[in-house]
């Protein structure tokens, strides 16, 4: 049996869409199916639709299939925050927590999007550029922020520092004129967006997390599959988040060469100062997160949420700090 | 699929459908006819992700601030003023219509605005001095066409959202040309008036010292264009913030002129708000409507057609300009901008262009369209001012204008630099 | 003389008076956000204070003052029709457009609300907020919104009725046009003409 998929895909101007997303649905699904799958695919801003429309539109039977960063979300869902916290510089730790958590995501979107979440996968890793001198966490204490979500601006408030919303593309006007002192924003968009022409110091710590997207299916879309087909598309779907957590840290690191002089194969290098994490920034960001952040994240999803999170996540934040 | 929908566009805006609905319920019928997927069940988030979009909040806060300059009666000021400085040219009064529009401009984003405005208070001149007549209504009809190019311009917030260009960028991006085409405006009546006197009307002479008292009247005008530019410029303030400064700045200055009152702000809202439901409307509709477009394929299609027309990026360029000039004669100029951006803009930028270079000359080209018949609304709105001969002189008069904006438009294909120099300053500094 | 064009008459004349206190309101709360964006930039500049949200408060007000004011547009005819036709058929012809484009306008009121409404509903039923400091419940902007969007359908209707009225009931032409809900280029620009000559007398 044949199948059509329609399918809405996230942002076309990100590297995941072209690199990842495009080619998986256009060319790997439907030879892996041997030519049974056929995809039609188009990125959600391509479309002028609004990321925090996604899941809503695949719930309702527009797509079959759709994916959205997870955060965007939010504010219908507070369940699905707990997904992706501050501050988890290692990318296996951010696996880890993302891991434990997906049990109790999947059943969120079947019931929130009546959908089946087929897969999560990092944007990118969400750092700070800087037009100020810092030389650690406590640093950013009495700065400016360019930051966006709920946690990310909890995190910059527990640090001491101010949140400030600004659109992307605004940002290195207002770094250059000193309206803000520091933005958070992906290694390679900061690079690309001409974010580090105007910062002078750069902080890997994912304050902003790792900005996840989920790939839901529609549940009636799903159920129209016959079961060889199901196990076709989680199994493909697993080799992509792979392939995208892999080169999320590959990202990561090239980012971080673009932005701090070292060997940049996109583009010519900026020479920001790099601000080392130290260990014991990486703890304390943990606590900032575990003791300021994730308590007022509870209170917006109090019960169950908050019970599965302190079961599953708690411990693996639990164990950096014993380490 | 192409032809379809023009066709059911053209049907509908023949049945004079306003103009939002015409564009609501041809995306209503494509949906219908080629959707594969139950699209407009995506309606209800593009109605609200439209209306309650942060950049589109600058648009009913600029025509706020038109409508308290206008009614403060700071403008008949300028002109008072203006007229002291520059009639003693050829050309006289002529001169001070196209400074006021470039002054009045400064501060609103609308054209029809500008040329109601210059022209209520011009036009009464021009059989008393004995001005050509057409001439004189011609420079008023394409002097208020300033108003979208010189910031802020709602077109060019228009623009900016819709080919997701920067806003900031493109304020700065009109300010040279505006001059330019200003001083070209200028030029052309000193010289059609040194060759045909007849056309110049008296010529009047003030002393220096009125001249100099009469300055102050352009104070609030320029007090206004620095508080908003230079927030946007400073990177104070994003182009909304620098609209609620300016408004709060335009409010004070109203209370200083002494013509501050709840009716007058009440009139003020009342045209406010008319004016934004209006566009807002539009934006919504349109918004929609190129969601379906890029859903059901059309937007690709189009593209890759005139992909396969293989034309270089210049022919391509000059075929757009001749479409916009076409379509410019027919069509009303914001529904022209709102239904061929989402389409034209990843074209242009496919090329190689610039999209902000683009807006400007867009802009440009939609300046043209407000002055050329049979649709032209800055020509209906100078002969609603006159009363008095036909549509067709001031149709006559606009000509030369004309032809000076498609000289702006080759002036800026040829030095792009004329748009960009500004905003490159602007980020490279 | 005839009973229902009167009444029509009278709820038209009542609508016009709620839209335009909408406009007030809604105006008036635009206004105020150009009061709130300015604090807000002043107090981050100078005081160093977070972004509380004046940008979210002021897109909603942009939001619902446009839903309010489109019956007000529409009463006052303001929204662009383009008539090459219209200015060349006769009477009858004109008539026939007329309804058209209020059938047409109020398709596109109807459907709008609708699909707002469902927006709405599942905000409400699931308590959604914004993903910002402030946390908006979101049914509450989206309510206001809807709210100013059924007005407009209704608004929309009664007009239709009263264009109906004149023709079939009284069989007047000039009703038709003094009531019809949609107007042309022309007199879009006859309306800001009219609006400068005032200012004109009025600031000498
Ligand atoms: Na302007
Ligand atoms: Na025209």
């Amino acid at each position: 049996q044949s199948y059509d998929l329609n399918v809405v895909g996230s942002l076309s101007t990100s590297s995941l869409y072209p690199t990842y997303e495009l080619p998986f649905w256009t060319e790997t699904l439907p030879a892996a199916s041997g030519g049974r799958i056929n995809v039609t695919v188009q990125a959600f801003d391509r479309l002028g639709l609004g990321g925090a429309a996604v899941y809503e539109m695949v719930e309702q039977g527009v797509y079959d299939i759709g994916t959205t960063i997870i955060d965007y979300v939010a504010g219908d869902e507070p369940r699905v925050e707990g997904l992706d916290i501050p501050a988890i510089a290692d990318p296996a730790l951010a696996r880890e927590i993302s891991i434990a958590y997906r049990p109790y995501l999947e059943r969120v979107f079947d019931e929130a999007f009546d959908s089946v979440l087929l897969g999560v996968a990092p944007f990118t890793a969400q750092v700070v550029f800087c037009k100020a001198e810092i030389n650690g966490l406590d640093d950013l204490a009495g700065l400016r922020i360019r930051g966006s979500g709920r946690m990310t601006m909890d995190f910059i408030e527990a640090v001491g520092g101010t949140g400030v919303s600004i659109a992307f593309n605004e940002v290195p006007v207002a770094l250059d004129r000193g309206v803000i002192d520091c933005g958070i924003t992906g290694t390679l968009s900061g690079f690309f967006g001409g974010w580090s022409e105007v910062s002078t110091h750069f902080y890997p710590l994912p304050i902003g997390g790792w900005d996840p997207v989920g790939f839901a299916m529609n549940n009636d879309s799903w159920n129209s599959l016959d079961e060889e087909t199901q196990t076709l598309l989680r199994e493909q779907v697993a080799a992509l988040e792979d392939q995208i957590w892999n080169n999320a840290v590959a990202d990561n690191q090239l980012g971080i060469a673009c932005n701090t002089g070292g060997e940049c194969a996109v583009g010519t290098a900026q020479n920001l100062t790099l601000v080392e994490i130290t260990e014991a920034d990486q703890r304390r960001a943990v606590e900032l997160t575990r003791d300021v952040v994730l308590p007022r994240w509870n209170e917006r999803c109090a019960g169950e949420c908050a019970e599965t999170f302190a079961a599953t996540v708690a411990p693996l934040l639990d164990a950096v700090l014993t380490e | 699929m192409l032809l379809t929908a023009i066709f059911v566009l053209l049907g509908l805006l023949a049945l004079t459908i306003p103009v939002a609905a015409a564009l609501f319920i041809l995306a209503m019928v494509l949906e219908w006819e080629f959707a594969a997927a139950p699209l407009s069940r995506a309606l209800g988030h593009q109605i609200w992700d439209t209306s309650t979009n942060f950049i589109l909040v600058s648009i009913p806060l600029f025509i706020l601030i038109g409508e308290l300059l206008l009614r403060s009666g700071i403008a008949t000021k300028v002109y008072d003023a203006l007229d002291s400085w520059l009639s003693w040219m050829p050309g006289g009064l002529m001169h001070a219509n196209i400074g006021t529009a470039t002054m009045f401009s400064a501060t609103s984003g609308s054209s029809v605005a500008t040329a109601a405005t210059v022209g209520t208070i011009a036009l009464p001149q021009a059989p008393r001095f004995g001005y050509d007549e057409r001439f004189f209504a011609g420079s008023i009809a394409a002097g208020g066409t300033l108003g979208i190019l010189l910031p802020p311009s709602i077109n060019l917030i228009v623009y900016g959202f819709l080919a997701q260009a920067s806003i900031p960028q493109l304020f700065m991006a009109g300010i040279i040309p505006g001059l330019v085409l200003s001083g070209l405006f200028m030029l052309a009546i000193l010289i059609m008036c040194l060759i045909k006197p007849e056309w110049g009307g008296e010529r009047r002479k003030s002393t220096m010292a009125q001249r100099f008292a009469k300055l102050v009247h352009l104070v609030p005008v320029l007090v206004l264009f620095g508080f908003i530019m230079g927030a946007i410029y400073t990177g104070w303030a994003t182009p909304t913030e620098a609209a609620a400064i300016g408004t709060v700045v335009a409010l004070i200055m109203a209370f200083m002129a002494g013509t501050l009152s709840w009716k007058m702000v009440g009139e003020a809202l009342e045209g406010t708000m008319r004016t934004t439901c209006m566009i807002m409307l539009i934006m919504i509709a349109a918004n929609f409507l190129n969601f379906i477009l890029a859903s059901i394929g059309l937007t690709d299609s189009l593209l890759s057609t005139i992909a396969t027309l293989e034309l270089s990026p210049m022919q391509t360029l000059f075929l757009l300009i001749g479409f916009y000039i076409i379509l410019g004669f027919f069509i009303e100029t914001l529904s022209l901008m709102i239904i061929t951006i989402p389409l034209v803009a990843p074209l242009i930028t496919s090329l190689g262009f610039d999209p902000v270079w683009f807006g400007i000359l867009l802009i440009v080209l939609i300046e043209m369209a407000l002055i050329t018949p049979p649709v032209g609304l800055n020509l209906f709105v100078v002969q609603g001012v006159r009363k008095r001969g036909t549509l067709n002189e001031v149709i006559v008069g606009s000509i030369p204008f004309v032809l000076l904006m498609f000289v702006m438009v080759l002036l800026l294909i040829a030095f792009p630099g004329l748009a960009l120099f500004l905003p490159n300053l602007a980020t490279g500094g | 003389m005839h009973a229902l064009p009167r009444l029509l008459d009278r709820l038209l004349a009542g609508a016009l008076v709620v839209s335009r206190w909408a406009v007030y309101a809604g105006g008036g709360a635009i206004l105020i956000s150009a009061f709130l964006i300015s604090f807000d930039i002043l107090s981050r500049r100078f005081f160093g204070l977070s972004t509380w949200g004046a940008d979210e408060l002021s897109y909603y007000a942009l939001a619902v003052s446009t839903s309010w004011a489109c019956a007000y547009t529409l009463l006052v005819k303001a929204h662009i029709r383009i008539d090459l036709v219209t200015s060349r058929v006769p009477d009858m012809g004109k008539v026939v457009l007329h309804i058209i484009a209020l059938l047409g306008l109020g398709y596109m009121a109807f459907a709008t609300t609708q699909a707002m409404f469902h927006v709405f509903q599942r905000s409400w039923n699931r308590g959604s907020t914004s993903i910002t400091t402030l946390e908006t419940p979101m049914w509450i902007p989206q309510g206001l919104f809807v709210a100013g969007l059924v007005f407009f359908t209704l608004v929309t209707a009664l007009i239709l009725l009263r264009v109906l009225a004149a023709v079939l009931i009284e069989r007047d032409y000039a009703v038709v046009n003094r009531v019809t809900g949609t107007v042309s280029v022309l007199d879009e620009t006859e309306q800001a003409i009219a609006e400068a000559e005032a200012l004109q007398k009025r600031n000498g």
